[in-house]
């Protein structure tokens, strides 16, 4: 189930709360940590504690009695998540509860705990006087202790199996809700975990560059200072489009015409300085450059990913012929399709085939082992914001060979974005 | 002089990070994968410091709650042999209980990324100082 962030916590709180008021009786939840699955973690609404029997607050007011409740409650939550089956069972002090299981993705991650109740049944009443002698011993009651308990516990109300199913039926919807609010939360948390991830990456360059000009600028050339500041920069500008990315998950597009050309030279500007480092030189060559009607910021972030994504691919080691990136574009009726080409690491035929190339966290097979930055979502975003502008996104990948026959033979591989000039008669 | 390991898939961040700790005089070897740092354990055993970036891929536990770098760390105490003092790198220092994952295998030191060279050349200077130091 995940750490409950506080907000879904709140959410199920109040959920839990009302469902314990319409059915007046307590409903709670357990659920297991993300990273510790032997941690149970309960939330328990204050509507649900105030529908507590008299017997269970009487059990809990003597001494050692609440250790005693949650330990039995913990462990029968452990079983059900364990076995994955709902289970009516039977607490130590002899009120039983029903234990729902909520399996999310597959697995139980969660139980739903109702009761504090009697069930009607012979074998339940004899299972329920058992419990209820036991925890006398256990928690050591004098005579009156344990008279007062048994009348307390003769009290409490005696469900039928048709009112417990009735309960049971009205969680259903419950389990929907709280999938929902998972799915957002863990959807959430991913994009969060990519921005982060990102800009620590390029704040870790910059930092590193700028302490480097800091120590020791003084015993450096004059091109090397000003090599090292021009990183810096390229780091500022590529730390700018993961902040301007984060406006994607706020879904804020605003469409206007703007020039391509300026957007495709600030993306060779920003990875201009990496591509040098390896030996790549980086063409564009546009055909009557147009004026396309664009989000500029989230096409930009775009356009960078796969310029970066070109120059971090290519061999820095191929003949020289090899090193390059090249960047075209030509109109084709009412769409401006620009290309990205680069030698190097290749993508396999059946990763295009499948689509699994443009998935979330998904890194090619052939990067394996590669310096790979990224963390897996930079051409999904990319595809992202291309569909957003009604645009096409196509991926071609060739070996082409390197002439020594090796497997490790460089791949000719193509990037084709297709963008309509327009997007307000599409809308 | 300390031979460091430096496990970390963002090897030019590495490039560009590590001078302090070069110049300083020790020796760093980088590990740009899990799967790589799984088939050099012996030689990151008989390094000095591990430096180890949590979400380097392709670690022997493919989970999606663990890090790759955890599972490794795991992976590396079952081992039952004496273990380099670990230092952390990571940009998920906020998260506690990641944080207390760590704590539990026994790292040296957790350094909250981004880090700059001349503060991760004090850290890891403080943390081979106290192993050199009797307990």
């Amino acid at each position: 189930m995940g750490t409950t962030s506080s907000n879904r916590r709140r959410a199920q709180e109040h959920v839990l709360g009302m469902l314990s008021n319409l059915h007046n009786v307590p409903i709670v939840i357990y659920e297991t940590k993300l990273r510790d699955q032997e941690q149970l973690d309960p939330i328990i609404p204050k509507a649900a504690r105030d529908k507590y029997e008299a017997h269970c607050r009487y059990v809990q007011s003597l001494s050692g009695g609440r250790e005693l409740c949650e330990a039995d409650q913990c462990s029968r939550a452990r079983t059900v998540i364990a076995s994955g089956v709902e289970t009516l069972s039977c607490c130590h002090a002899g009120l039983y509860n029903n234990l729902v299981p909520i399996k999310h993705t597959g697995d139980s991650k969660a139980v739903l705990l109702y009761g504090q109740m009697r069930v009607a049944g012979a074998d339940h009443e004899k299972h329920s006087l058992q419990n209820h002698a036991a925890v006398v011993r256990k928690l050591k009651l004098n005579t009156d202790q344990a008279a007062e308990l048994r009348r307390l516990l003769e009290k409490c109300k005696t469900f039928t199996s048709d009112e417990l199913r009735k309960i049971r039926d009205t969680l259903a919807w419950f389990e929907e809700w709280l999938f929902t609010m998972l799915d957002n939360e863990e959807e959430l948390r991913r994009s969060v975990q990519r921005v982060s991830h990102d800009m620590a990456t390029r704040l870790q360059g910059i930092i590193a560059d700028a302490d480097m000009l800091a120590a020791t600028a003084g015993r450096m050339t004059p091109d090397r200072v000003a090599a090292l500041a021009h990183e810096v920069h390229a780091g500022t500008l590529a730390l700018a489009t993961v902040v301007q990315s984060i406006g994607e998950y706020l879904g804020e597009y605003r469409f206007q015409p703007n020039p391509l050309q300026p957007i495709i030279f600030e993306a060779k500007k920003v990875y201009n300085t990496e591509a040098q480092r390896r030996g790549i030189s980086i063409t564009i060559q546009l055909a009557k450059p147009p004026v396309l009607e664009i989000s500029r910021s989230y096409l930009q972030h775009a356009i960078n990913n796969l310029l970066h994504n070109a120059v971090k691919y290519s061999y820095a080691g191929a003949p020289d012929r090899q090193r390059f990136v090249q960047i075209s574009g030509r109109p084709d009726a009412d769409n401006y399709v620009l290309s990205f080409e680069n030698y190097g690491v290749g993508i396999l035929q059946t990763e295009i085939e499948q689509g699994l190339l443009f998935g979330e966290k998904y890194q090619g097979k052939l990067t394996h082992g590669e310096f790979r930055t990224g963390s897996g979502m930079g051409l999904y975003f990319t595809k992202r914001v291309v569909e957003r502008h009604h645009g096409k996104i196509t991926v071609e990948s060739n070996p082409v060979g390197d002439g020594t026959g090796g497997t490790s033979s460089p791949y000719l591989t193509r990037f084709i974005v297709s963008l309509p000039y327009r997007q307000a008669r599409l809308e | 002089m300390a031979t460091i390991v430096w496990i970390e898939d963002d090897t030019p961040i590495i490039d560009r990070t590590v001078w302090r700790i070069e110049e300083a005089g020790h020796t760093v070897i980088r590990i740009a994968s899990m799967s790589e740092a799984l088939q050099r354990t012996p030689e990151i055993l008989s390094s000095d410091l591990i430096l180890l970036d949590l979400i380097t891929p392709e670690g022997p536990d493919n989970s999606e709650t663990e890090f790759p770098g955890v599972g490794f760390l795991r992976a590396l105490r079952k081992m039952d042999v004496k273990v380099p003092p670990v230092v952390v790198l990571t940009w998920v220092s906020h998260d506690d209980e990641v944080m207390a994952q760590c704590q539990k295998l026994g790292v040296a030191d957790i350094i909250a990324k981004p880090v700059s060279p001349s503060q991760l050349k004090d850290r890891v200077d403080v943390v081979l100082a106290n192993q050199r130091s009797p307990v």
